[in-house]
């Protein structure tokens, strides 16, 4: 006998169909994008996955949180970033545009002049999103963050980062 | 575990602190740079004296400078001095209140020696990539004149460095 747990995914996978957005919806986006991050002078190389939960309005208004992780590699260890964001926007058939807090815990390695040690911290922000649909479901997202390192830390002392990165997304309606 | 619980609690101010052993930018960074983020001026200023490397690892001289500058160092004394008179005192509600007041007091401290380090860096960089400029302007075409002033610029930076500390 199928367990109720077990029935209930089995209709969320089914409800996650391709399909054009509809006027109103709710749907999941998801994708890989590449970038940097940046904290004074030496950007850095991030790959990082994302996923988001998005609900639009007929009007065309969204609402969504979005998360997304980077893995920040170097040649002696690999940092670990994880963003999560509420924006609120304005989407239309081919794409939407979103902007909102965020707040960032992180784990990587961290340089002054000349010395270097991993920082672990908290760091809030702002998130801003623009994504296009070119193929259906399948778009291009292009995401830039701005958030506040500070703390004890002798290697991150009161340092603005920004991240941007881009890459491909798959919308996915929820019916 | 009582590090994330800090963490989750101090999320909407950002907190951060250091997590590790120390180690040279040039080791395994990113080629000449290193590692991940580059914070600007002279490192920073911690709010808790740093924790004790392994014995069996020393510390590169390169932490020492992030660390161990005198600035810091009569902030960190202080502060002991400071924390070691609230110990004494009897009341619990008084003698937190006295700690908070030391603890404030060195991380202003701490503070004010980073502000005046990256000052004091930030100054003498210029006049080294001053000289620097004078330098390569006289060199002409001359590769081997300019490779003399690229050199004077790296021992007039690690200068700074041992100046600005």
């Amino acid at each position: 006998m199928t367990q109720p747990s077990k029935l209930f995914c089995l209709l969320c996978a089914c409800g996650l169909v391709a399909v054009p957005t509809p006027a109103e919806a709710f749907e999941v986006n998801f994708g890989v994008s590449v970038g940097g991050i940046q904290v004074g002078t030496e950007p850095e190389l991030a790959v990082s996955p994302f996923v988001g939960l998005r609900w639009r309005t007929e009007g065309g208004f969204l609402l969504e949180a979005h998360d997304m992780f980077s893995l920040l590699p170097d040649d002696r260890t690999v940092g670990v970033h994880n963003r999560t964001s509420v924006t609120l926007g304005y989407a239309w058939d081919k794409g939407n545009v979103s902007l909102g807090p965020s707040l960032s815990f992180y784990s990587m390695p961290a340089c002054s002049i000349d010395s270097c040690r991993r920082v672990t911290g908290a760091a809030p922000g702002g998130h801003a999103q623009i994504d296009w649909y070119f193929v259906g479901p399948l778009g291009a997202s292009v995401s830039a963050n701005v958030a506040w390192y500070d703390g004890s830390s002798f290697m991150l002392l009161g340092s603005a980062a920004v991240m941007v990165t881009a890459g491909p997304i798959l919308r996915l309606e929820i019916q | 575990m009582k590090k994330p619980v800090i963490l989750l609690a101090c999320a909407l101010a950002s907190c951060n602190y250091d997590d590790g052993a120390c180690y040279p930018r040039d080791q395994g960074g990113n080629g000449v740079g290193g590692g991940v983020i580059v914070a600007a001026g002279a490192g920073g200023f911690g709010d808790v004296p740093p924790d004790p490397q392994d014995a069996t690892d020393p510390i590169p001289p390169e932490c020492l400078d992030a660390t161990e500058s005198p600035c810091v160092n009569k902030c960190l004394a202080d502060y002991v001095d400071e924390a070691a008179k609230c110990g004494k005192i009897e009341n619990e509600t008084e003698r937190r209140a006295c700690q908070d007041v030391a603890y404030l007091g060195y991380k202003s401290c701490g503070l004010n020696c980073t502000k005046k380090q990256n000052d004091c860096l930030d100054h003498c960089k210029d006049l080294c990539v001053q000289i620097w400029e004078g330098c390569t302007d006289a060199c002409g075409k001359d590769n081997v004149c300019k490779e003399r002033c690229m050199r004077e610029l790296q021992e007039c930076l690690k200068e700074c460095k041992r100046k600005c500390k």
